[in-house]
């Protein structure tokens, strides 16, 4: 049985206890249903960061039955309005996440905030707090 | 921008390009999924996704929440996902 911890705040509940973390971006996300048990599954693709060499980062593929990240899904969207709203810039592009199908069975979701921004979040979150900025 | 994919029916459209230089893709289990409050610098929600690689390392990833969430809702409206019942 597949179970997934959900951490409605990690600045208060910090996952200090990983050890060996590695920082990526989902790249992608989508649907695929297993023809040995009929489920349909979450699969994401992750790349690894590796900085200026995006297309030759390491990719991590992982999956997680439907209905888990369905609920998974309700779950966060519960805390949705108490979560950050951030500046009301009027270049603030991720306000209205854009929504692009290229014809090719894909649509592609593009919003403006950086990665590094993400990244540099995670890293301030996850890492012990005399232990940020070393390699984790 | 972080650009953010989705398949909403992976048989139609696999995805042959996630390993063009044949390196090699790793596989991990997803054990955590949790939320960055301020994850931005313009302070905007993150979600993070904490995975076990096989050989016992993690990876986290993000993406921000308001990509997550149109992510969801696009999957959700799939034929796909139509087809699983979900629990109430």
């Amino acid at each position: 049985m597949s179970s997934i911890k959900v951490t409605p705040d990690i600045d208060a509940d910090r996952w200090t206890d990983l050890a060996s973390t590695a920082l990526g971006d989902i790249d992608r996300v989508g649907l695929q249903r297993d023809p040995e048990d009929g489920r349909v599954y979450l699969m994401a693709a992750i790349r690894i960061q590796d900085a200026g060499r995006r297309a030759r980062a390491q990719v991590v593929l992982t999956e997680i039955p439907w209905t888990l990240a369905a609920r998974v899904a309700r779950l966060l969207a519960e805390v949705e309005p108490t979560v950050g709203t951030g500046s009301d810039d009027s270049d603030d592009q991720e306000a209205e996440p854009v929504v692009t199908d290229n014809g090719d069975g894909a649509l592609r979701i593009t919003g403006a905030a950086s990665p590094a921004d993400a990244l540099a979040a995670a890293a301030a979150a996850t890492a012990p707090a005399d232990d940020q900025g070393s390699d984790r | 921008m972080i650009p953010l994919s989705v398949t909403p029916d992976m048989d139609r459209a696999p995805w042959d390009d996630l390993d063009p230089l044949g390196t090699g893709v790793l596989h991990g289990t997803i054990t955590r999924v949790g939320l960055l409050r301020n994850g931005t610098v313009r302070g905007r929600a993150t979600v993070a996704v904490a995975i076990r690689l096989d050989d016992g390392r993690h990876v986290i990833a993000e993406t921000t929440f308001a990509l997550a969430r149109t992510a969801a809702q696009a999957l959700a409206a799939s034929p796909v996902a139509a087809e699983e019942v979900l629990d109430p």
